[in-house]
């Protein structure tokens, strides 16, 4: 099986080479055929999100392509929007398909796991799991990032509560907030305000060790956020890099 | 496009300084989004068939919206059978003329109940200018009017005021001294100052949360009383209401009525109004005759201001069915941080395709469409499930097409380059 692994641009654009060499370090344990895509702009969120609907459809296409030539049976990102906009958003629009599934890292990551039955080492702390809008709330795939977390012994994981869950027929990932990243591209002097906020109400109130979103740009709303409000306490860390530090 | 440049300016600067810098106010919010919570869960639990009404709802909404001109049609036959009169207004400037027309002359007191719609057309402020004593009876509303500026909320408009900021307004404007940290003695003091007003009022105004085609009824929801005192005291009830409240019957009013209330908190409001004309009585040989101890004239002002067109759009229809309960605001991660400052004449996600497209236009409403995270969390707690997100996106995809684009997103352009 050979995988297309999309997105590393984006994490070291967005100063995240670490999120980048925990994934890769990961890829490389599972002895996974990964192929990283070079001069790879993005999936075409971030155009379709602002509204530049013909260039979110050229880059759409190139990823298509791109796809296509890599040769990947399937494309994995831990970004949340691309897989989301590419479930239905751009192949309702444009008719456009992709030639593989297109899923989130940490489903992809979690049956790798589970078929090779990897045990990993306890790690004793309390990790903050918010999960990106897409991949939990529209795609309902917010199950994998715990069974992930779950494996690792000790780890306790916390995440956003609302009072409508088992009132009314909602998951907990429905409710999850937004930490506020896309700001730094469509109104950036809003951005720390509304970050820091995300951190001040939704993440410090369950006093955890470590915050990580199954988004990327979550992860870099909560780092905007944690940086803004001068907040030492929770260290950010993606869910790849807690599988890393308890890799046996 | 200078003039957008300065729209946007203003827009991010009010956005930033007023909202989002403001401790005060993310305070105030948070302890309202705190209680929302609190009062809807206690409102589920004692309702458990909310997610089927919701879907009724939905439904009543979608068929309704497909056929407007013929409900407004039907709305308007049924009000003149009750002796009321109909009035279809294009715009906001031919509603507030019509309004002043049916005030008269000369200066006039007129009680208002909240109307959303009324503050799209910037009526009170219109009356004013008339020469007209207008009074927001109302009280969030009440205190914005005192205050100056605009709602901070769809149903809480003052929902960033602190009791202490509150009782200074209103000893200010009743001249009485107010406990600022009794909020019963707030009201009362409010209470007090209006009774007046609504006694010696010439005309009582009101919206509508639903409007019945086949009986031409309003549904009227109220937790204050303020509204019955505003539609039964006066000799004239005017009320200005978008085409998009009508739904075809009765019982379909009332049920969108009741998942509004459902979910715009309360358990149950104090009040329902429903009101099909003007008072009557038939206790003397059963004639009829108009005017008992009510008003003697009702009117219906229906506004469309771009609604027709709307309703239209296969995308941007879904807009109209949103029935202002204010439920999304209470879980939007930007309304937390900016309040009433995320939007124009409308707030929120869903206020700005209501400005867009109805209230300012598309110039004045593209700065706050760049400020939606598309995360998607007002359609999860809106009852109709209003794909504002979606409406979001196709909005920003007109707005850069006619040039309404923030001057850092075309550098964004360049990395494609």
């Amino acid at each position: 099986m050979k995988v297309y692994y999309s997105g590393k641009a984006n994490l070291l654009y967005q100063n995240f080479p670490n999120v980048h060499e925990s994934i890769v370090f990961l890829l490389n344990k599972l002895d996974i055929d990964y192929y990283i895509p070079e001069g790879e702009k993005h999936c075409a969120e971030g155009a379709f999100n602002i509204g530049f609907k013909d260039l979110g459809r050229k880059v759409a296409e190139e990823f298509i392509t791109k796809l296509k030539e890599s040769g990947a049976d399937v494309a994995i990102s831990p970004y949340a929007a691309g897989p989301g906009l590419w479930a239905d958003y751009i192949p309702d629009t444009f008719g456009v398909k992709l030639p593989v599934p297109f899923i989130h890292i940490t489903e992809f990551l979690n049956e790798e796991i589970k078929k090779r039955n990897i045990e990993f080492k306890p790690y004793k702390t309390k990790y903050f799991l918010h999960h990106g809008c897409t991949v939990g709330r529209k795609m309902g795939k917010a199950e994998h990032a715990r069974e992930l977390l779950g494996r690792i012994p000790e780890l306790e994981v916390v995440e956003e509560d609302h009072p409508s869950i088992g009132v009314e027929e909602f998951r907990p990932e429905d409710f999850s907030t937004c930490p506020g990243a896309w700001l730094n591209l469509t109104q950036p002097e809003l951005a720390p305000y509304v970050t820091e906020n995300f951190v001040r109400a939704v993440v410090l109130p369950k006093l955890p060790e470590f915050v990580g979103s199954t988004c990327a740009n979550g992860h870099a709303g909560i780092m905007m956020g944690l940086i803004a409000g001068g907040y030492k306490k929770p260290e950010l860390k993606y869910i790849t890099e807690i599988l890393q530090e308890s890799w046996r | 496009m200078a003039n957008f440049e300065k729209v946007y300016k203003a827009y991010v600067e009010e956005l930033i300084e007023q909202g989002a810098k403001s401790e005060k106010l993310r305070t105030a919010i948070q302890r309202a989004v705190k209680a929302y919570r609190g009062n809807l869960k206690r409102a589920l639990e004692l309702f458990p068939d909310s997610p089927k009404l919701k879907e009724r709802a939905r439904k009543i909404k979608e068929y309704s919206i497909d056929h407007l001109p013929e409900l407004i049609n039907k709305t308007c036959e049924a009000v003149i059978r009750n002796h009321g009169h109909c009035h279809l207004a294009k715009n906001a400037e031919e509603a507030n003329q019509i309004i002043s027309n049916l005030v008269g002359e000369p200066k006039k007191i007129i009680v208002k109940g909240k109307s959303l719609t009324s503050e799209e057309t910037e009526l009170r402020q219109y009356l004013q200018g008339k020469g007209h004593e207008v009074w927001e009876t109302d009280l969030g509303e009440f205190l914005v009017q005192i205050r100056g500026g605009r709602p901070m909320h769809m149903l809480a408009p003052s929902v960033d005021l602190p009791r202490e900021e509150a009782a200074k307004l209103v000893s200010g404007i009743t001249g009485e001294e107010i406990d600022s940290t009794n909020i019963e003695a707030i009201v009362a003091a409010v209470r007090r100052f209006l009774r007046n007003k609504y006694i010696n009022a010439d005309v009582g105004m009101s919206g509508a949360n639903a409007i019945s085609a086949d009986t031409g009824t309003l549904f009227i929801i109220e937790n204050e009383g303020n509204v019955k005192l505003s539609t039964a005291l006066q000799e004239k009830h005017i009320a200005l209401a978008g085409v998009e409240k009508i739904v075809p019957t009765l019982e379909d009013a009332f049920l969108i009525t009741k998942v509004t209330w459902r979910y715009a908190n309360y358990i149950v409001p104090s009040y329902v109004h429903m009101i099909s004309g003007p008072s009557k009585t038939g206790d003397i040989e059963k004639v009829t005759t108009y005017g008992a101890h009510g008003p003697r004239e009702f009117h219906l002002i229906l506004l469309d201001n771009g609604r027709l067109e709307v309703a239209k759009d296969p995308v941007f229809k879904e807009l109209l069915y949103c029935m202002k309960c204010g439920a999304c605001m209470y879980e939007c991660p930007l309304f937390w941080v900016a309040a009433g400052h995320y939007g124009k004449k409308y707030v929120g996600g869903i206020g700005v395709l209501w400005d867009a497209f109805i209230a300012t236009g598309l110039e004045q409403a593209a700065p706050a469409a760049f400020t939606c995270l598309l995360c998607g969390r007002c359609k999860v707690r809106c009852p109709l499930s209003i794909d504002t997100p979606r409406m979001t996106r196709e909005l920003r995809n007109i707005l850069i097409s006619k040039g309404y684009i923030p001057a850092h997103l075309k550098e964004f352009l360049k990395m494609f380059e």
